[in-house]
């Protein structure tokens, strides 16, 4: 939830960006990634930021001898954000590139939690990364994965969409990966068929488990990785050949899941999400693989997050800055529509 | 006669047009649904205005080169480079 309602509350904040685009080197990293990277030229930095860390996921300012500065997960209102960022400024100022004892604020500036003690070590920081060393941040897609993209709105009652696009509620980009036994088994199903045939299943759930509102803790589909319990899973698209290697899809999907019930991890977290759309576009095939996906679908999304016995607190609707760890509660009911395009 | 209405309704089934959606992606061409997708597309996202860097080395660079710090958003990931967080 932390990344969702961050990019909401705080980077989607015109007088943050500016201030960001100003003053500041912004650098995104995945917390898989600090946790994990042991090796690599840059492993110092990140032992920096798991030493001082308050939580997996975080707000943080270093700086340029890759000495943190400090950390926050939440902010007291939208004004302790800039007061945030102008403080770390000047701290950086009277240690540009030395060492300095890391800050670290549940929230900022009420909620201070002990500060981390610099370590003495002066990290060793290399000008950019060497042939053999892989960069962490670097994306990796599996080779022969075919990368697609797609956009998702929710649309009023007016028929038009929804405008508050800061939010993931109502307005989603993502990408996606079509990998090569994704188009393997498609191709087989293909040569297979006369006329028409189901979309192997490994694929038709790429598509429909991107197409969802909100943030990757509502995936209808995410299984464990969002600790979720499936309720209803029905997918079947269809392709119908044409002779140049055109495909034209046609089809349904209806997918419905929820938090699990007793496990202690997942106190306090609730939510239910329904999604049920249909289908059509086109897909064009040669002898390797897939080359375009154009396909459009509609329906009708229904998401709930937080309300009684979860985490969220009912304060965060006002103040969301504050309670970026858990976001704030969702009651979504609306008609939606998606579009997936990969070449 | 109910052997030769069961075939036809098992033959009238079989028709793709009688799936969702088929009808739709004939009526449109590849091009115009594109066009309509794109159509979707927001192009003013106010967190597009951050441009983030990926790389920690990178970010140290244009720290010391630029003498500003560097704001760090750590966040949880999936396999794919994502876009929804």
């Amino acid at each position: 939830m932390f990344a969702g309602a961050a990019r909401e509350a705080v980077f989607s904040n015109p007088e943050v960006v500016a201030r960001i685009q100003k003053d500041f080197i912004p650098v995104a990293l995945k917390a898989g990634t600090v946790q994990k990277s042991a090796a690599g030229i840059e492993s110092g930095i990140y032992r920096q930021l798991r030493r001082t860390q308050p939580a997996a996921q975080g707000i943080c300012t270093m700086n340029s001898a890759g000495k943190v500065i400090a950390w926050s997960l939440s902010f007291d209102d939208n004004e302790s954000v800039l007061t945030f960022l102008g403080h770390a400024k000047k701290r950086f100022n009277s240690h540009p590139n030395s060492g300095l004892a890391a800050e670290r604020f549940r929230r900022f500036p009420s909620s201070q939690l002990p500060d981390v003690p610099d370590d003495g070590m002066k990290l060793k920081i290399p000008k950019k990364h060497h042939a053999d060393d892989r960069c962490p941040g670097e994306l990796r897609m599996s080779r022969g994965s075919l990368p697609g993209k797609i956009v998702g709105r929710a649309f009023g009652k007016d028929g038009k969409p929804l405008s508050g696009i800061r939010s993931q509620d109502n307005y989603v980009e993502d990408t996606l990966e079509i990998s090569r036994a994704m188009q393997v088994e498609l191709l087989m199903a293909s040569d297979k068929a006369v006329g028409r045939f189901l979309i192997p299943q490994l694929l038709a759930r790429e598509f429909v488990g991107n197409a969802y509102l909100g943030m990757l803790d509502v995936n209808p589909l995410g299984g464990d990785r969002v600790r979720a319990k499936l309720l209803e899973e029905s997918i079947q698209l269809w392709a119908q050949k044409h002779g140049d290697g055109q495909l034209v899809i046609s089809g349904t999907s209806r997918v419905n899941s929820k938090n699990r019930e007793g496990v202690v991890a997942d106190t306090g977290r609730k939510w239910n999400h329904l999604v049920d759309l249909k289908w059509h576009g086109f897909m064009n095939l040669n002898a390797e693989g897939i080359r375009e996906i154009v396909l459009s679908a509609r329906g009708h999304e229904k998401l709930s997050w937080g309300g009684p016995g979860s985490r969220v607190s009912p304060d965060a609707a006002k103040n969301p800055v504050a309670h970026l760890p858990s976001g704030h509660s969702l009651d979504i009911s609306s008609a939606v529509r998606y579009g997936i395009t990969a070449r | 006669m109910f052997v030769l209405l069961c075939a036809t309704v098992f033959i009238r089934a079989e028709q793709p047009d009688d799936l969702p959606g088929h009808q739709q992606a004939n009526a449109i061409g590849r091009k115009a649904l594109k066009a309509e997708i794109e159509a979707l597309r927001v192009q003013e996202v106010a967190w597009r205005k951050i441009n983030w860097k990926t790389c920690l080395l990178d970010g140290i660079r244009a720290s010391r080169k630029q003498n500003k710090p560097m704001v760090l958003w750590v966040f949880i990931d999936l396999p794919v480079d994502d876009k929804r967080c």
